[in-house]
């Protein structure tokens, strides 16, 4: 009887028809000798990109220097608006810097202790202070202002356009569509594409450095904004509609207020990208850290490069904390009163007590201790200590870099771009097109082939195809080294505690920083350097997504896995590898974009390719070469981010670099994702696209 | 958000506090109107602002005209660092009235166009101190090989470096492949791709005690830091003119032209401030008056306006004479 | 009865491209499957057509996916009907502007989600004025009459939390008060309380009937548990597929299904739960003496079987004091043990 029963479901469903069990090697083998006879057939035909095809993008740009030139003085866009915009900038941050000046170091050291603890709790007033401090301890203190004010008001700039803008894109998917690739572009061309342009419409100093800080850091704000609004679930659309709201107050009472936890993450990304360009900044002339990074980097001096890019990693790390504590603190506290040492306090006596510390600090500063800058007595610079590890590395580690550089080179780098170069464009094409086939599917395919034409189209391709070699030897490496850090790091959080401060730092120092220590250990004139480079600046968020994957497998299914009795290493390579995949994927995603934005950078210390381009453009004034380096770079980073993230199919709304601890907040982040996907079903629930 | 209110009240009465000026601070005096003669044109009430390009060089120039500037002449000077390729915009635009030292071989295109074409930059003639591009070698290279130090030994004894030659940042004029070719020699040319990975390059070199060949400059503080010795190349000469001119350096066969650095000021200058115009215009000292300075700053560990300083008031019969008659 | 409060006729729901063409369409009646793979459509509703008096509780019954939610958000127009009409009051719904229908939701009809659907980053208070608050009604006010519904529905002093610090049961009561703040004319509640323990269940729907019996609002009220449609409708439509395969007092679901979908549903029902004296009677026709006890019509068999047991009379039931049949213990037995 039993047994029947058992039997009966089987006869009335029959199992689905059984899928040929194949092991997957003869696939695998297929595809690998497939490709491989691609490359070889390839290599008989004529390398590269044929010229006929070269289309001339960057001469329609050439023009515009000797317009600007020659119009300056006269045309009213110069006159009428930029001359008056141009100087309203550097008003408002001038006056800034001087009115935090003014309020003397004292003053401003409570006022930062003062605020932070005020709306992020006693802790991070502690920390803003020390933070404010620290930079008059290193001696950079009216530099650190001005990084300060230009980030600031940047900030606020972007926000205000960012957060309408990703509003408007919340609400309606087609302008999501329309301003996606104008995002991308944002993030992915390098500022150095731009800054001619920038400097010649708005001079030198803090417009242009204002301007370029705004284009890098405006995506985020968007995006997060317009998730966050997305990210509302359909029910409780329908119940502010069920209600008779009209869009204003959906908007106002409900998709706002909703989206309130992800702006702020957007506000914190925001000013984590503001100050990824401090260094940018000075480029064009504006005052602040970035100006001491570059002027010690062209002396050699690495400890006082690295002095300087140390107050940029903790102003980074300050306002990432502060923003951090004060949404989460402002989520859980809601306006309530807060208890301290026992007794109640209204928020109302918090706000008077803070805005009278801080008074007091003014006043101390300005009357009693009558000092605006922060006294010499009391700094005390890394430089030294750096120098000396500097030093004892290159003495000591220098050979050993040395024979691994040389490794590399020849045992990736040189047989790869030969080979990337040998290939005539279509192979490349084709391959792309493969990838992009097996992740995705037709559409997929064609947009990569696509987009491999018209880098070629753009007469960039040997330039290209040499980058390309470098970052994927970058990538390889970065993998390679993060995916067991971030196993480990998932393992212990002695570890994982440990090394937190490190990825952040990494993440936060200006690569610059770390250029010439680079280039004293290792072989210049060859790519190595700028593999480092990359190396260094993507690890972090290999580690990070590795960790946070393995941390997010649900307990339950580790519970089963443990009650069946797997080992450790079971464990890891049956469940939780699995399950961790797509934040694995994600971060090869992210991982690639990193290091194509150090791409740059590797241009400066020998690595050739479109990095250099982009700086030969720059120093010889070519805004047309500069403009199709800045196209290039953006064509290579679409293809790898669509073909990655296909791939590991992550959120696309979370491209970038997402920096510090906002990736601690993505399990969150990923818990919206499953709204926002069920959202898409429904098209009629008032949000338009029927 | 009720509390928002608080905040922005908070920050508005401690903005308030700290609008009233600028604090005095004890032992500090007031800067500006300093005793100058009184025969010397002053300046006006505008500041006159200095591009300040990131080497030594440029610092001490524009620390050198700032000093007797506010101290003869009255004149409020503000120095604004910034890199080249910003500077002839930033002097077009009117950011900033002067630049003091420019690398011809290095703006070509920008005399073309701003002071030729007539665009709101002039000429404000030579600095004085004179650019030299060269091949160079740490000097203890050359006192084990001697033969090297000329283009005549190098021949032949390449292997002392390896055969490789390194070159530095691309955009600048090289003609260093066409040197080597056209003279025969059997080296690589690698490129470091710019000056701090130039240096970087001599500094692992000097450490080691390792030879090499690079393509460098002075004046420039490295040359104070690092013993150097430049490798002589064929006497630069009219053909190698023509073919830099011409022919897209095709046969180039002789040693780099002279850098006459030069001064460039923006073409308000004269208007907005005659005296201070008239001061620069006549700025002009030599290359060991600029060392001299630097070297006290690179290696002597002075800063520049201690250094600057200390020369313009030990070498008031050089610079008397820049200052304007009123 | 006067004229119905919620009427509606030929109503359909298509989801899809250009949903027009499949209404009424040979092709609206193809299987989901074929439907979806020729036309891109699904049909959710179609063709429903039916009235709702004044104070009745109309339930909707049906499993998941047979089109309840999309029924009942064409009813306050959150979702608009692909075809047919909807009264309210006689007034034509989709004839409205958008305007005169933000004031129909505002006023006339409110609804309780099944998810609850509060406001997380609002008091419950602020939650429970939502609608007024909506409708621009002052803070003071609109906070006083929020106490005073939440205390209605035995919240009372629970106002100043979150929602996330409620219990289930208890957010839905929150939920409930949302709605009934407006003081609307049509409560409409879509499956409110299948997220709720059996248990939580039980208590809430015996505060809709007592609140009904308090307010006598006109209510749609959807879920997919039978015995809640039967202890809460005066009427009941089934549904199936997108169509109303059934409608009809619980008695007559019971007693009378439709097909053997209905009856399906109803067998597990314990019959002496439901039906009533009415039911199960056999005209007079002057057999016996009629001098046994006396019921009411409305009796339910359950309350029916102690008497018979005791009696040994037949046993008359009563309509107004006039005798309209009999029972006795075999009429019982049967109706217990008859298949449907
Ligand atoms: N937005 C939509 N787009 C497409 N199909 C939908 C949509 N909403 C509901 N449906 C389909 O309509 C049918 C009825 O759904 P619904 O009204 O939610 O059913 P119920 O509430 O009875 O579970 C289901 O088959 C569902 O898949
Ligand atoms: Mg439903």
């Amino acid at each position: 009887m039993a047994v029947a029963e058992r039997v009966a479901p089987a006869a009335t469903a029959p199992p689905p028809a059984a899928v040929p069990e194949r092991s997957p090697w003869p696939r695998r083998f297929v595809w690998v000798a497939g490709i491989a006879a691609l490359l070889v057939v390839g290599l008989r035909f004529a390398p590269g990109f044929p010229d006929r095809f070269v289309l001339g993008v960057g001469s329609v740009f050439d023009g515009i220097d000797t317009w600007v030139i020659d119009n300056q003085r006269t045309h009213w866009l110069f006159t009428g608006l930029l001359n008056p915009l141009k100087d309203a900038i550097q008003a408002t941050v001038d006056g800034l810097v001087t009115l935090l000046s003014r309020m003397t170091w004292v003053g401003l050291v409570t006022t930062a202790g003062a605020l932070a603890g005020l709306v992020a709790g006693w802790r991070m007033g502690l920390l803003a202070a020390a933070g404010v401090a620290s930079f008059g301890v290193l001696g950079v203190w009216e530099r650190s202002l001005q990084t300060f004010a230009l980030v600031a008001i940047s900030v606020v700039i972007s926000l205000a356009i960012g957060v309408p803008l990703g509003i408007w894109a919340g609400r309606r998917a087609g302008v999501d569509r329309a301003l996606r690739p104008f995002l991308d572009a944002m993030q992915t061309i390098p500022a150095y594409s731009y800054l001619l342009p920038f400097v010649l419409f708005l001079g030198t100093g803090y417009p242009p450095a204002l301007a370029a800080t705004v284009v890098f850091a405006l995506p985020p704000a968007v995006r997060l904004t317009a998730l966050g609004v997305r990210s509302v679930p359909a029910t409780t659309l329908e119940v502010a509609t069920s209600f008779g709201s009209t869009s204003r107050q959906v908007l106002r009472k409900v998709q706002l207020p909703m989206a309130t936890p992800s702006i702020m993450l957007g506000v914190n990304q925001t000013i984590m990208m503001a100050l990824g360009m401090v260094v940018i900044a000075a480029v064009v002339a504006a005052e602040g850290l970035g100006r001491e990074v570059l002027d010690a980097l062209k002396l050699l001096r690495v400890g006082a490069a690295f002095n300087a890019g140390l107050a940029i990693v903790i102003m980074a790390i300050v306002l990432d904390r502060v923003t951090t504590a004060w949404s989460c603190r402002e989520r859980e506290r809601r306006g309530r009163a807060t208890r301290i040492a026992g007794r109640t306090v209204s928020r109302r006596a918090l706000v008077v007590a803070a805005v009278a510390a801080s008074a007091i600090g003014v006043l101390v500063g300005r009357e009693v201790i009558r000092q605006q800058e922060w006294p010499e007595s009391l700094t005390f610079s890394v430089a030294a200590p750096v120098d000396a590890i500097v030093e004892w590395s290159q003495r000591n580690l220098g050979d050993a870099a040395e024979a691994i550089g040389a490794a590399l080179t020849a045992g990736l780098l040189d047989p790869l771009r030969t080979l990337l170069t040998r290939e005539p464009w279509w192979v490349i094409a084709a391959l792309a097109a493969l990838a992009g086939w097996k992740v995705k599917g037709p559409r997929l395919a064609v947009f990569s082939f696509v987009c491999v034409f018209l880098l070629g189209a753009l007469g960039t391709w040997n330039l290209s195809m040499h980058t390309l070699s470098i970052v994927l030897v970058a990538v390889v490496l970065s993998l390679v080294v993060a995916i067991p850090v971030g196993i480990l790091a998932s393992r212990s959080d002695a570890v994982d505690r440990a090394i937190k401060p490190l990825l952040d730092a990494m993440q936060t120092m200006p690569a610059f920083v770390y250029l010439v220590p680079v280039l004293l250990l290792f072989s210049i004139g060859t790519p190595v350097p700028a593999v480092i480079a990359s190396v260094v600046y993507a690890l972090p968020v290999g580690i990070r997504l590795t960790n946070l994957g393995i941390r997010q497998v649900p307990a339950t299914i580790v519970e089963a896995a443990e009650a069946y009795g797997a080992t450790s290493t079971q464990r890891l390579r049956k469940v939780e590898l699995p399950l961790a995949r797509p934040s694995i994927l994600l971060g090869v995603n992210q991982t690639i974009m990193m290091v194509l934005s150090v791409v740059i950078i590797g241009g400066m210390i020998g690595a050739g390719g479109l990095g250099f381009e982009a700086l030969v453009a720059l120093s010889k004034k070519r805004i047309g070469q500069g403009v199709v380096v800045g196209l290039s770079i953006l064509l290579l980073a679409i293809v790898l981010d669509r073909i990655t993230q296909a791939m590991g199919s992550a959120p696309r709304s979370l491209r970038g670099p997402v920096g510090l601890s906002g990736m601690g907040r993505w399990p969150k982040l990923r818990a919206i994702r499953g709204s926002v996907s069920s959202e898409r079903t429904d098209g009629t629930n008032g949000k338009g696209e029927a | 958000m009720k509390h928002a209110r608080w905040v922005a009240l908070a920050a508005v009465l401690v903005l308030g506090l700290a609008a009233c000026g600028d604090v005095q601070e004890e032992g500090a005096e007031p800067t500006g109107a300093g005793g100058g003669a009184t025969d010397v044109a002053q300046c006006g009430s505008e500041p006159i602002r200095l591009a300040v390009n990131p080497w030594t060089g440029a610092a001490v120039n524009a620390w050198v005209a700032k000093t007797i500037m506010e101290q003869e002449m009255g004149c409020t000077v503000e120095l604004v660092d910034m890199d080249e390729f910003a500077q002839f915009p930033a002097l077009a635009a009117g950011d900033v009235d002067a630049t003091l030292e420019v690398w011809p071989s290095g703006h070509a295109k920008d005399y073309k166009q701003y002071i030729e074409g007539g665009k709101g930059v002039i000429d404000g003639g030579e600095l004085g101190v004179v650019g030299n591009i060269g091949w160079f070698t740490p000097t203890y290279v050359v006192e084990e090989h001697p033969e090297v130090a000329s283009w005549e030994g190098l021949k032949g004894n390449e292997d002392v470096f390896d055969n490789k030659f390194l070159g530095a940042d691309p955009t600048f004029t090289i003609y260093d492949e066409e040197i080597i070719e056209n003279l025969g020699l059997d080296l690589e040319v690698t490129y470091s791709g710019s000056e701090a990975a130039s240096l970087a390059a001599l500094d692992k070199a000097y450490e080691a005690r390792e030879p090499i060949l690079m393509y460098f400059w002075s004046p420039h503080w490295a040359q104070a830091k690092y013993d150097l010795t430049e490798v002589q190349l064929p006497e630069y000469d009219e053909q190698c003119a023509e073919a830099a001119a011409t022919k897209d350096g095709e046969g180039y066969d002789c040693d780099y032209a002279p850098d006459v650095l030069y001064k460039a000021f923006s073409d308000q200058l004269e208007t907005k401030d005659p005296a201070a115009f008239a001061f620069l215009s006549n700025m002009r000292y030599t290359n060991e008056d600029q060392n001299e300075i630097a070297l006290a700053v690179d290696d002597g560990g002075q800063s520049l306006e201690e250094a600057a300083q200390a020369w313009v008031d030990a070498n008031r019969d050089v610079w008397e004479a820049w200052l304007p008659k009123a | 009865m006067g004229d119905p409060t919620v009427s509606c006729r030929n109503l359909w729901k298509v989801y899809g491209p250009r949903p027009e063409r499949v209404v009424g369409s040979a092709e609206a009646d193809l299987p989901r499957a074929e439907l979806l793979e020729r036309t891109g459509c699904v049909v959710a509703v179609r063709d429903v057509s039916f009235d709702v008096a004044p104070g009745e509780v109309f339930v909707v019954m049906g499993l998941s996916g047979s089109g309840k939610s999309t029924l009942v958000r064409m009813i306050n127009r959150i979702h608009e009907p692909t075809a047919g009409t909807v009264l309210i009051d006689g007034e034509d719904l989709r004839a409205c502007d958008e305007e005169q229908l933000r004031e129909i939701r505002r006023r006339k009809i409110s609804m309780v989600f099944q998810h609850f659907g509060l406001l997380p980053h609002r008091r419950i208070v602020d939650n429970v004025a939502f609608g007024l608050e909506i409708q621009g009604v002052e803070k003071a006010d609109r906070l006083a009459i929020a106490e005073r519904v939440l205390e209605k529905v035995g919240l009372a002093g629970w106002g100043n939390a979150y929602p996330e610090e409620l219990s289930g049961g208890m957010q839905q009561r929150v939920g409930l008060a949302r709605a009934l703040a407006n003081d609307p004319e049509i409560l409409l509640f879509d499956e409110p309380f299948s997220a709720l323990d059996p248990l939580i269940r039980r208590d809430m729907q015996d505060e809709v009937l007592s609140l009904q019996r308090d307010l006598k609002k006109t209510m749609i009220f959807i879920t997919h548990d039978l015995a809640e449609a039967l202890k809460l409708g005066d009427r009941i439509a089934i549904m199936k597929d997108g169509r109303f395969v059934q409608v009809g007092t619980p008695e007559e679901v019971v007693a009378h299904p439709a097909d053997d979908y209905v009856a399906d549903f109803t067998r597990d029902v314990p019959r002496a739960h439901v039906l009533t004296a009415r039911a199960i009677m056999r005209p007079v026709n002057g057999e016996a003496p009629l001098d046994g006890p006396t019921v009411r019509t409305d009796t339910l068999v359950q309350a029916l079987i102690p008497i018979v047991a005791d009696a040994d009379r037949t046993i008359r039931v009563v309509d107004d004091d006039r005798v309209v049949g009999v029972v006795d213990r075999t009429d019982v037995m049967r109706a217990l043990v008859e298949e449907a």
